[in-house]
């Protein structure tokens, strides 16, 4: 059993890991750009530009899924800034290619982004598991979360997302379709993980997983369309 | 056409491509210090940046460009009579030195286009400042940071499509600081949250 009292004594956790998921994503996506030959001007603008787009959507998602009663960071929310930033950034300089390098670069980063932003809501008692006794669970105590002893989400998520960023990373030049199976592994990883959240009891599916195939299906339908592109160009 | 890019001259330009080409037998070190890059056929070339695809639009399809760093860029007419040189890092400038009726300052265009942006970036930025302001339970938050979002987005066309705008590069820096402010008072909120609690 892993034990977690959430009165710190400093700093909360939490905001520290997100801004450091973000710092990490951003120089991570601002070396894969440069590697890509996007110029230096371009992808230090982009680096400004997509935390702040991503930190605002998220809190937008949140406060619109809450109907406007508070304010929240969602990930989905942030993945949706992340990919408008690229976009925008795209288009105001519209080179060859820089479109699909950006959103490429962005889509092997982000499961790196929220690998350590799970580290945040693991220590600070958010986004937690269903009930759960067995082996590896999380005890948490404190007077700003309730005792519970839960199944240790937080830890499979960032788990999972590594290896899908570290696999993205080595696969990309290797094998043409790599970029779009890391989104449809992502997607899929997020859907399933929900089903061991706490949030999502006594319900059926809920509003995250609902995206989270929306999600999936572009990925397979953009997949299939490359590779029938790829099919009759050769 | 012909761009002399820099210390790399006769260059030459693939408009549908969007290309820089060098000629062939140029220094394999000189190219990749320039940002040239060999594609499968061997050919060393460089896609131009915003700026210099506006400079080179210019002189479509009538006039050389000779590029330089130490003068804004000259367009020679192409049906001038080439220049034999013994030293080819020396060609541009020699162009430039001999033929001083080619000294054209080239009027940066759309400088007030990106006045215009900058002043809109301006506005947003102090309507969000006047939405924290005015906001009592915390309603205007998100238009109050979009706006912000937007000033800045502007900002970026700006510097990347008029990098020469003064009034660009002020706004920049003055979004930088937002920028570091705002970090600096993420931090200050979450330290008086600590002291709070520990002060319970």
């Amino acid at each position: 059993m892993i034990e977690i009292n959430t009165d710190y004594k400093f700093i909360s956790p939490y905001p520290v890991m997100i801004i450091l998921s973000l710092t990490v994503g951003i120089i991570v996506m601002y070396i894969l750009n440069r590697k890509d030959q996007i110029q230096k001007n371009v992808s230090g603008y982009l680096c400004m530009l997509a935390p702040m787009m991503s930190l605002f959507f998220g809190l937008l998602l949140t406060y619109i899924t809450s109907g406007g009663q508070y304010f929240g960071l969602s990930s989905l929310g942030g993945l949706a800034g992340m990919y408008l930033a690229c976009l925008i950034m795209a288009l105001i300089n519209p080179q060859k290619d820089t479109v699909r390098i950006m959103m490429k670069n962005c889509t092997l980063v982000l499961p790196l982004i929220y690998s350590i932003s799970k580290i945040g809501c693991l220590l600070g008692g958010c986004c937690r598991g269903t009930a759960y006794h067995g082996p590896f669970c999380i005890h948490y105590a404190g007077s700003k979360t309730d005792s519970a002893v839960v199944f240790p989400v937080q830890p499979a998520e960032t788990l999972v997302f590594l290896i899908i960023f570290i696999l993205g990373i080595f696969l990309q030049k290797k094998h043409q379709h790599t970029v779009w199976m890391v989104f449809i592994f992502s997607a899929l990883a997020k859907f399933l993980l929900d089903f061991l959240r706490e949030s999502h009891t006594n319900q059926i599916i809920s509003f995250t997983q609902i995206l989270c195939l929306l999600l999936l299906l572009t990925g397979f339908l953009i997949l299939y369309l490359n590779h029938q592109k790829l099919k009759k160009q050769a | 056409m012909l761009i002399y890019y820099y210390m790399i001259p006769d260059c030459s330009y693939l408009k549908d491509q969007n290309y820089i080409l060098a000629p062939e037998g140029t220094a394999e070190g000189l190219l990749q210090q320039y940002d040239f890059q060999q594609n499968e056929n061997g050919f060393w070339y460089k896609i131009p940046n915003h700026q210099e695809y506006e400079i080179i639009m210019k002189g479509w399809p009538n006039y050389d460009i000779i590029f330089s760093f130490d003068h804004k860029p000259v367009y020679k007419p192409n049906s001038e009579q080439p220049v034999i040189f013994h030293d080819s890092a020396s060609k541009s400038e020699s162009i430039f030195h001999e033929h001083p009726e080619f000294q054209e300052k080239p009027e940066i265009q759309g400088t007030s286009t990106g006045n215009v942006l900058c002043i809109i970036a301006l506005l947003l930025l102090c309507l969000s400042f006047l939405s924290f302001i005015v906001s009592q339970n915390d309603e205007f938050i998100l238009p109050g940071i979009g706006a912000i979002l937007l000033s800045c987005i502007l900002t970026i066309i700006v510097r990347l499509r008029y990098p020469e705008n003064l009034f660009g590069k002020i706004l920049f820096g003055i979004h930088v600081l937002i920028f570091i402010l705002l970090i600096l008072a993420m931090i200050e909120v979450i330290l008086e949250c600590v002291q709070c609690l520990n002060s319970c």
